[in-house]
């Protein structure tokens, strides 16, 4: 008997896939505040819309959200203080990256 | 049940203060935080920093733990006294922050299990208390032509599950996932319902896949584009030459053109990834010279060169 595999899809966060406010909310757990907080900060931009209703996000606004409600939460840093880190972080990965690729 | 030493963890001694145990804890935390350092320990040591100073810090289970005395050491074999309890009033909550499910079984069988799954100890069969499941974030190592292809990659987990008590345990799982053509590396997959299990009405968490490009003996991503260095012979650049050029798609014509130089970068449009428009090849030349010493004839030619073409590669350094 064969043995059925079962193959599982997801969603990857890229530019590609947009989010409204009410979505992203859901995602990351977060309150639409919070958000507006962040994008107030410069943390994530809104992609298009100009009401925060109509705001669409991208994917990487996914994961920048809850990397900055992680660095809160774990390490006490306020709003100014995450987005600094996440763009020191952010920055940080990709010359790992290409330097691990170089070696 | 092994006896954790919550000092020689935050690296402070049995005389610390509070403002030293936080400072302590906080520097552990920046240093640890698996968001910041990548290293496979990381997030292990970041969860114990956090499991010691949730009992440091607070006075009561301070002083119950420091009751054990000074001679435990880390690791060693540990079973609390029989009714060690009963001057503390911690048992099944109070504690303020952290993340519970990822404590110790020294921890849980000393101060309960939070807050977070109500019930006696924690464990959350009869209850009509909904929390959707915990989040989780994973790497995938996958190849470069994997991720030019796209492919199926099998991944095994440790996740959180609930067991036959309603009890949230570890468990390996394993999982078909399907990498979609063109992923660049750093992006996320998001696999919905597939973190940890909700509780009550509760949905699962999701499972964040980050993915991560194993190393390539020929191509060097960055982000969307692929580079590579391309060994020419002195003759195809200083002449010219049409020439094979491997990509991840497979061998490609490339017209190299008269006097290149060494570094001589030349680009291969939408060679590279990405899942729409994608990005570009870069070829980089790299000239190679045919070994002379163990070859007489190459020798010879070279040495023809040298007394019949007169040539300072280094007339510009003024040398």
């Amino acid at each position: 008997m064969v043995k059925d595999i079962i193959v599982i899809s997801g969603e990857v966060l890229d530019r590609h896939r947009v989010y409204s406010l009410y979505e992203l909310c859901s995602l990351c757990r977060a309150s639409a505040e919070a958000i507006c907080d962040m994008v107030e900060e410069g943390i994530v931009e809104p992609f298009d819309g100009r009401e925060p209703h109509e705001w669409i996000f991208i994917g990487t606004d996914v994961y920048r959200i809850k990397l900055a409600l992680r660095l809160q939460k774990d390490l006490k840093v306020n709003l100014p203080g995450a987005a600094l880190a996440i763009e020191l972080i952010e920055e940080l990965n990709e010359l790992k990256r290409r330097f691990r690729h170089f070696k | 049940m092994k006896y954790k030493d919550y000092y020689k963890i935050l690296g402070v001694s049995r005389e610390a203060g509070q403002d030293e145990i936080k400072r302590a804890y906080r520097k552990l935390a920046r240093k640890y935080h698996p968001d910041v350092n990548k290293d496979s320990n990381a997030e292990e040591l970041f969860k114990e920093a956090g499991e010691a100073y949730e009992v440091l810090k607070d006075p009561e289970k301070k002083a119950a733990y420091d009751k054990f005395g000074a001679d435990w050491q880390e690791g060693q074999d540990f079973q609390a006294p029989p009714n060690w309890k009963q001057d503390f009033s911690f048992q099944g909550g109070g504690h303020t922050d952290g993340d519970f499910s990822h404590f110790s079984d020294f921890f849980e069988d000393l101060f309960g299990r939070g807050h977070h799954a109500p019930g006696a100890g924690g464990r959350a069969t009869h209850t009509s208390f909904s929390m959707k499941g915990e989040d989780l974030d994973a790497r995938v190592e996958i190849s470069l032509e994997d991720a030019y292809n796209g492919a199926t990659v099998a991944l095994s987990l440790v996740v959180p599950a609930l067991d036959t008590d309603g009890r949230i345990n570890q468990k390996k799982q394993q999982l078909n996932v399907n990498i979609p053509k063109g992923i660049i590396e750093g992006q996320r997959i998001r696999l919905a319902g597939k973190g940890g299990p909700g509780l009550g009405q509760g949905g699962n968490g999701d499972l964040f896949l980050e993915v991560v490009f194993r190393p390539h003996h020929l191509f060097r991503p960055v982000r969307r584009d692929i580079y590579l260095d391309l060994p020419v012979a002195p003759w195809e650049a200083a002449l010219g030459k049409r020439i094979k050029v491997p990509t991840l798609g497979g061998k490609v014509d490339m017209k190299i053109p008269p006097n290149s130089q060494a570094g001589k970068k030349m680009r291969l449009k939408g060679r590279g990834l990405g899942r729409k428009n994608p990005g570009d090849q870069y070829v980089v030349l790299r000239i190679v010279n045919p070994p002379a010493v163990e070859s007489p004839e190459a020798k010879a030619f070279f040495e023809k060169m040298e007394h019949e073409f007169p040539f300072n590669p280094r007339s510009g350094m003024g040398v």
